[in-house]
């Protein structure tokens, strides 16, 4: 039915006006005998799909509903503001702070289903490469259309793809800020391929009508021969004799997918895991230590001195009222330990044992008893020195002022004097180093 | 719409998906030049969509090309199927060369030690455990590699000797 419907509204008209102007020479590449693999052609591009979508399909959706977490309509919580097109939907929706892990979970998949799509991504572009030398160049105006579609497509993927890559390595080659470049890519992929998908989706439903979904996996090599040449442009004219099956290609296609999947599922659930995200930024394991867990930013490289966390800091609480907290003083009042994960954007997470004074304790103290909103700034002088969080977050029991973890003192890396931790927050909102804390009433 | 089908090459429809797509890449793109310096983000993109499909696959192409005629000799050369050992020796190469290459490829930063500026100064992580990892995790894809070689021979010698003799 929809492949029916997708195939009569976004076919080629066989019959269209030809564009007129010059042709690539009959030459080289263009030659479609050029092409020799008999492995390429229309089903191993349609399985490959069938792989990549869902997992683009993951990546996307916790891509955005990572915006959605970051409560983007508060100014200084994140860097992408502005966004007209999807700005308003994440305004509407609160991601919910039930769920501890949710945002960690969220992220892993991100990260994790961003890395598997990598070799496949690679691997269809291999099979699909003789259609970028096609002749005739343009078939028609609608061909040129889905070429050019097809150019934003492949270099908005591997923009983000690469993108996303060198960030979660801390590794920035390129003379532009990672987060809108990357941001706004995704938007350039998600456009071009729902459009990509319109047009190709009755062509695979096509190729496994043919050939079975799975059936050519179980030819072995002897036995591998290529898709008919008028299949599609894709299927070679004169292949060379089979040196792998598809069985193979596929496999080792797949070996590849979950072995970087693993390595970014090993940072992301952490603890005994850890080691398999074995190439993975945050795959070493640091010590067995209370304190002995990753940081995004150390003290020194957020720029913080003993002098502004030694004896002389002070919390600054707003309020209905306002007042100033020692260490002391809050380490007098009634503590709470609750066990919550970090969960870094960039995929990784860790979960540790927090002891600190829940935050509408402290809000109660303010003589704020139902905050609409809590802004906490850092001593931190950076983009996301700052966060507010909503009423959900800064009151729910397990919201923390961490003061310890693992029944020791924060170390500075870590946060201390005090660091916010709250369930199923980003991790870079969980304020270290806190000097201030204001409570908005309703 | 026979007229607007000849002319154009396919349906309304299709002019319109596309259009809303690339009204979509517009706005996108306008947002991130807006937000970022334009002319690095513009080779970045460009780079894209070029670097893999004119430089990444006709070096790897020409790798596993150099790779087919040394180790499949005569038959490679001449186009004819290559002789079972041959072929398993080929895939037994070439697959944990081409996963180990992916890996360097994904994670080079860390590898090379080219993200220890960021690594070590930002998170108090060192880059040194990468490359020995990385070599590592080379060898023990070439030892699993080496490790199935005999079986799979012996496998594919008792099914060519269970064939017809005339290859089925």
């Amino acid at each position: 039915m929809l492949t029916r419907f997708l195939h009569r509204a976004f076919g080629m008209d066989p019959e269209a006006r030809p564009l007129p102007g010059p042709q690539p020479p009959d030459r080289g590449p263009f030659r479609r005998d050029f092409w020799k693999s008999p492995l390429r052609g229309p089903w191993l591009a349609s399985i490959l799909s069938s792989a990549l979508l869902p997992l683009i399909v993951i990546c996307a959706l916790t891509g955005f509903l990572s915006h959605v977490a970051y409560e983007t309509e508060y100014s200084g919580n994140s860097v992408t503001g502005g966004d007209a097109l999807l700005g308003p939907v994440y305004s509407l929706l609160d991601f919910p702070v039930g769920f501890a892990w949710l945002y960690a979970i969220n992220q892993g998949l991100h990260v994790t289903s961003g890395l598997a799509t990598i070799p496949i991504l690679f691997a269809k572009l291999w099979v699909v490469i003789p259609k970028l030398w096609e002749r005739p160049a343009l078939r028609s105006l609608a061909h040129g259309v889905e070429r050019i579609s097809l150019a934003l497509l492949v270099g908005a993927s591997l923009f983000v793809f690469a993108t996303g890559v060198l960030n979660i390595q801390i590794y920035y080659p390129f003379g532009f800020g990672f987060i809108p470049a990357h941001y706004y890519a995704a938007f350039i992929f998600i456009a071009a391929l729902t459009f990509h998908v319109a047009t190709k989706l009755p062509d695979a439903a096509r190729a496994f009508r043919d050939r079975g979904v799975v059936a050519p996996l179980r030819d072995d090599v002897e036995h591998t021969e290529p898709e008919p040449a008028d299949s599609s442009e894709s299927a070679p004219t004169a292949p060379r004799p089979a040196t792998i099956s598809r069985r193979g290609f596929v496999g080792t296609v797949a070996a590849a997918s979950i072995g970087l999947g693993l390595i970014g599922a090993g940072q992301s659930v952490g603890g005994v895991f850890r080691p398999l995200g074995l190439l993975a930024p945050r795959g070493q394991t640091i010590g067995t230590g209370p304190n002995d867990f990753q940081v995004n930013k150390t003290a020194m490289g957020a720029g913080i001195t003993s002098a502004d966390t030694g004896a002389g800091w002070r919390l600054e609480l707003q309020g209905a009222r306002t007042m100033e907290l020692s260490r002391a003083d809050l380490m007098k009042m009634p503590l709470s330990t609750q066990t919550l994960p970090i969960a870094c954007v960039e995929g990784w997470s860790t979960t540790q044992t927090w002891t600190g004074v829940p935050l509408r304790d402290l809000g109660r103290l303010a003589g704020v008893d139902d905050p609409d909103e809590l802004f906490v700034k850092s001593i931190q002088d950076a983009v996301l020195g700052q966060v507010t969080l909503n009423a959900a977050q800064a009151t729910d029991p397990r919201s923390l002022l961490a003061l310890q973890v693992n029944g020791a003192d924060l170390s500075p890396d870590h946060g201390f004097p005090a660091r916010i931790i709250v369930p199923a927050l980003p991790g870079v909102h969980n304020t270290k180093w806190v000097k201030r804390l204001a409570f908005w009433a309703a | 719409m026979r007229a607007f089908s000849k002319n154009y090459g396919s349906s309304p429809l299709h002019l319109l998906v596309a259009g809303a797509a690339f009204l979509i890449a517009a706005y996108a793109g306008f947002r991130a030049l807006q937000k970022g310096p334009v002319l690095p983000q513009g080779e970045w993109f460009l780079g894209a969509i070029l670097l893999h499909d004119m430089v990444l696959i006709p070096v790897y192409s020409a790798l596993l090309l150099a790779l087919l005629y040394v180790i499949g000799g005569r038959a490679a050369r001449e186009g004819t199927p290559l002789s079972r050992i041959r072929l398993l020796v080929l895939n037994h190469v070439r697959v944990p060369a081409a996963l180990s290459l992916l890996a360097l490829l994904v994670f080079f930063p860390l590898v090379l030690g080219l993200a220890d500026g960021g690594l070590m100064g930002v998170s108090g992580l060192s880059t040194d455990p990468y490359l020995p990892r990385f070599l590592f995790l080379t060898l023990a894809l070439f030892a699993i590699s080496a490790a199935l070689f005999p079986l799979r021979l012996l496998r594919a010698r008792r099914r060519a000797a269970s064939a017809p003799p005339d290859g089925g």
